[in-house]
């Protein structure tokens, strides 16, 4: 058996970040497992079950619509409210669930922390994956709903982009708050409102436009210090064709994935006395 | 094939004092002032070796540091000093049923568990079967685990961790959950673990007897420290004695872990017999007086002395009390000697425990746990030359047997 070949060592003095990758990808079916877990029981007990899962998105686009196309007449470039918001939204939702839910992930399941070894990056991880779900399940009604309008894509690739980079910026603050939360639990209160309060300055409900304009010459690039603001116009280029500025894009991807590669870094050099902490 | 299936090395974990304060932003920021950390090594210095195929039993007294050796092989926790090295997987059985969901069923934390617990999903296919069988939980494998009852989830949750995989198990004493006969189940399970199958244990225990059944080796820890290795037969002795040498070290009057007024205290406890000299070891069916000594701040009225005997660790057996045998003391002087008379040492061989309290008119005035140690030789307590050799805790009964004719 390969297995027993395996050799396990510790060093008190060895370097923290060796090999980390690795380990996460060794666990993957764990990984999985609890992905699959938490994805199961979220609907048990209910009458309606996954569409639950469209009622949410639906709601809220219908709400959007009423004030923001309605009441306040957004101006969208000519694209159906809707799906514009709707385009948002679903990105946004992910974001949010995979960065609260991955946030909390740690405190959550601190009863398997204290007892069993195993990469605890996994449970920030497998958050990330749980919301895919939900993900998916609104780019379906998206795609009905390109088809009601009759639209068709301008373009695959940012449309990619989109989805990588809004799961990287999901991750990276679930990395960094999920870790903060062991030592101090006021991140994990905080968490909730903080995500609330950036949806005001992510323009899900409106383009990013709006915000850039509302500031003065020099420091329109203000609005994409949001690492979610990049994802959303991409998908809205991809989708729509919708205008962009690249360089501001590029902004808003690189703290994402900055906030990532920290995050990451940050998360491994405590995982070691996780136990002790919790 | 290796020669050591885990190797530590000069193993040692530190942990904060006062690590409680820094739960929140505010706390840490006010402890960073205080600047006053304490720190404590719980785990210093261990070495040792196991062969692959061994059980090695790690005894010794409660916060000795044994259940952060543990911590530190599972990597739970990670060493502040030192290094060891395992050959093959480690799992670890600190407790059973970890992750386990109750919304899904029975099945499905199988698979779950499992996981958590390092198998693949193809292993825990392949002993799918027998992990179900195992738990005698077949009827409700498709039903919400919190349906089930508590012993049912145990079962359940260890007959998965009894099916792992992993070349290294390592075992706390909490696996020992449940009743009497499913603990000797786990340990059968695991015995076959390590002799049949030529896995690695190591075991947490403070069942000596589990500890010398299970295990070749065994390590003695105690203030961090490795103190002493051997055979697993040697390390229980050394357990024994060292327990017993404790509770004669400390005097009865000396002891601070009391509880109660303290208006009156008990000083002394010790056999002697009917000559007044004390006796080290009983023997059942010896004619001997149990005496306690107890110093008062008044004269007291209305003292009760109650001593619990048990086995060691647990299990009540019987008592001894003044007001329960129907003496009532009034007017005692505030030093004084209560003396109970035993004409027959009842106590079958072993050891037993005395819990001790103290009450003066109903109102608890000394409380002492594990106030006396002693231990019962066989003796021919019914005189009728038959001993009932049998090395278990227990008391004789006075009986009269007689026989009728009914033809």
């Amino acid at each position: 058996m390969a297995a027993s070949e395996q050799k396990v060592v510790v060093d008190a003095d060895t370097p923290v970040t060796r090999k980390s990758l690795n380990t996460l990808i060794a666990y993957r079916e764990l990984l999985i497992s609890l992905a699959v877990r938490d994805y199961r029981v979220r609907f048990v007990q209910t009458r309606l079950g996954y569409i639950w899962a469209l009622i949410q998105p639906l709601v809220l686009v219908l709400i959007l619509t009423v004030v923001f196309a309605n009441m306040l007449s957004v101006d969208t470039e000519g694209i159906p409210y809707p799906l514009f918001a709707l385009s948002g939204q679903i990105l946004w939702s992910y974001f949010s669930f995979s960065a609260i839910q991955g946030g909390q992930s740690l405190v959550q399941s601190q009863h398997m922390i204290r007892k069993i070894w195993f990469p605890r990056v996994v449970l920030p991880f497998s958050k990330s994956f749980v919301g895919i779900i939900d993900l998916g399940i609104g780019s379906l009604l998206l795609i009905g709903m390109m088809i009601f309008y009759s639209q068709a894509p301008s373009a695959i690739v940012p449309i990619f982009g989109a989805l990588i980079l809004t799961w990287v910026a999901g991750l990276g603050i679930s990395l960094w708050t999920s870790a903060l939360s062991i030592r101090f639990r006021d991140v994990q209160h905080a968490l909730p409102y903080v995500i609330q309060f950036l949806f005001f300055l992510t323009p899900v409900a409106y383009p990013t436009g709006i915000l850039s304009r509302s500031l003065p010459e020099g420091l329109s690039w203000i609005p994409y210090l949001n690492p979610i603001a990049a994802p959303i116009d991409l998908i809205r280029g991809g989708l729509f064709g919708a205008s962009s500025n690249v360089n501001f894009i590029t902004i808003s991807a690189l703290i994402s994935v900055l906030l990532f590669l920290s995050g990451w870094i940050y998360f491994h050099r405590v995982e070691r006395n996780m136990a002790d902490t919790l | 094939m290796k020669s050591q299936s885990i190797h530590v090395e000069n193993l040692g974990k530190r942990y904060r004092k006062n690590s409680g304060s820094s739960n929140s932003l505010l706390g840490s920021i006010s402890s960073a002032f205080s600047k006053k950390e304490e720190h404590f090594w719980a785990l210093k210095d261990v070495s040792f070796d196991v062969e692959p195929g061994k059980a090695l039993g790690i005894v010794g007294p409660n916060g000795a540091g044994k259940s952060t050796l543990l911590k530190l092989l599972a990597r739970i926790t990670y060493p502040t000093s030192g290094r060891f090295e395992a050959y093959g997987r480690v799992s670890s059985l600190l407790e059973v049923g970890t992750g386990f969901h109750p919304e899904l069923s029975g099945y499905d934390n199988i698979f779950l568990n499992g996981s958590i617990l390092g198998m693949t999903k193809e292993e825990i296919k392949r002993s799918l079967d027998e992990i179900i069988e195992f738990s005698g939980v077949e009827n409700f494998i498709h039903m919400p685990v919190k349906h089930y009852s508590s012993g049912m989830k145990v079962r359940l949750a260890f007959s998965v961790a009894a099916h792992l995989t992993a070349e290294i198990l390592l075992i706390d004493e909490v696996l020992a959950v449940g009743d009497a006969s499913f603990q000797r189940k786990c340990i059968e399970r695991m015995e076959d673990v390590s002799r049949h199958q030529g896995r690695t244990i190591l075991f947490v225990s403070h069942n000596m007897r589990a500890v010398r059944d299970l295990c070749n080796d065994a390590i003695y820890i105690d203030g961090g420290k490795l103190i002493k290795s051997g055979t697993a037969e040697e390390i229980t002795d050394f357990y024994d004695r060292s327990l017993e040498s404790k509770a004669i070290e400390i005097k009865l009057s000396d002891r601070m872990d009391r509880e109660g007024t303290g208006a009156v205290k008990l000083e002394a406890l010790r056999f002697v017999d009917p000559s007044g000299s004390p006796i080290k070891q009983l023997r059942s069916g010896q004619d001997v007086y149990l005496e306690a000594d107890y110093e008062a701040e008044k004269p007291p009225s209305g003292l009760n002395l109650r001593l619990s005997i048990g086995k060691e660790n647990d299990g009540f057996i019987s008592a001894l009390s003044n007001h329960l045998a129907g003496a009532h003391f009034d007017d005692l002087p505030k030093k004084g000697t209560l003396r109970c008379h035993l004409q027959k040492v009842p106590f079958m061989t072993g050891k037993y425990v005395v819990n001790a309290r103290l009450t003066n008119q109903n109102i608890v005035t000394d409380d002492v746990k594990r106030a006396m140690v002693f231990e019962v030789i066989e003796g021919d307590y019914f005189e009728s030359g038959d001993l009932f050799s049998n090395r278990r805790a227990g008391v004789y009964i006075d009986q009269k047997w007689s026989v009728s004719d009914r033809s």
